[in-house]
């Protein structure tokens, strides 16, 4: 075993080896019972997947539930589109309105309106 | 014809094999209580070293129960040296953050029933082999990790050079090194309980 030691070093490590050895005899009794408790739940790992394999049905439920809460979410278009329609359902007068609050002109511009299309016709007449 | 593939408790993949299972049953009882004593010659504290044993036991099913059954001795001691380690880091942690509630005294959280003499030997007797079992443990407790675990490792646990260093992760010649010093250091201190 000590190939190394000399001849005194082996048998006073001999000695020392065989009373540490006997101090594992004189464990009581609930200690040893404890330890067969550790046994037995240590071993009981060997009953249940590994723990990557362990957490591979709750991830993956908890993966299909997230899935099942925001795809629904995630199929709607956005607000501005969904609108569409109902903005090209809007008639002539409410489009002109919104037009017409949008507009960087004055609401001035859009009173005398038919003065304006009435000096581009004629305006148009005196070029040709 | 439909062939019906029936899934055995042993074709589950990650589970462990009823004869490892078996196996590992067997090695555990094997070293078990030379763990917890190693455990707590360190740690002075039963419950300290049962949760050192429990870790080991677990991290070596959990990890290296496929590996072959003569891997297991050097792998758990290593895996046991490892934890043994983290608490003595968590205990130096525990020591600076709580100084005023660290335990100094020896077997102060000792069962005093554990601490009862064995009715089959003398009083005389027991107390001799106890204290010369006191001074031993006190001594090999003082050595340097490395040495500590060499002197556990080859003279306790009885294994070979090449074994102890699998188990310590170095070379067979620094595990005969450190043997030769912890044994200079131990018989140096021991000069008079262990002549």
């Amino acid at each position: 075993m000590n190939e190394h030691l000399n001849k005194d070093d082996q048998q006073w490590a001999e000695a020392a080896g065989q009373a540490l050895r006997a101090s594992e005899r004189q464990l009581d009794a609930r200690t040893l019972m404890r330890l067969r408790a550790i046994r037995t739940q240590a071993l009981a790992e060997t009953d249940t997947p590994m723990w990557h394999a362990r957490w591979a049905v709750p991830a993956a439920l908890a993966a299909g539930v997230l899935a099942w809460v925001l795809i629904p979410f995630g199929s709607h278009e956005p607000h501005g589109i969904q609108d569409l329609p109902a903005l090209v359902s809007l008639d002539l007068s409410e489009a002109e309105a919104l037009e017409l609050l949008m507009s960087e002109r004055g609401p001035e511009f859009y009173q005398n309106l038919d003065f304006y299309l009435w000096l581009e016709e004629n305006a148009g007449g005196d070029n040709t | 014809m439909n062939v019906i593939a029936i899934q055995t408790y042993d074709s589950v993949p990650g589970m462990i094999e009823t004869a490892t299972r078996m196996a590992l049953d067997a090695f555990f009882a094997r070293v078990e209580c030379r763990a917890l004593r190693m455990a707590q010659i360190v740690t002075r504290d039963r419950d300290d070293a049962l949760d050192i044993v429990q870790d080991s036991m677990i991290r070596l099913v959990r990890r290296y129960s496929g590996r072959p059954e003569d891997e297991w001795p050097p792998l758990f001691y290593r895996i046991l040296g490892n934890c043994i380690c983290d608490w003595q880091r968590q205990q130096v942690m525990k020591n600076r953050l709580f100084f005023w509630n660290s335990r100094t005294v020896d077997g102060e959280s000792e069962d005093p029933v554990t601490r009862a003499p064995d009715p089959g030997a003398s009083v005389e007797q027991h107390l001799a082999q106890r204290e010369a079992m006191g001074t031993l443990e006190a001594a090999v407790r003082k050595l340097p990790r490395r040495q500590r675990e060499a002197f556990l490792l080859r003279i306790w646990e009885g294994l070979n050079v090449e074994q102890a260093a699998r188990a310590m992760g170095c070379s067979g010649g620094s595990v005969k090194t450190h043997l030769s010093r912890a044994l200079a250091v131990l018989r140096a201190e021991l000069q008079e309980a262990w002549p």
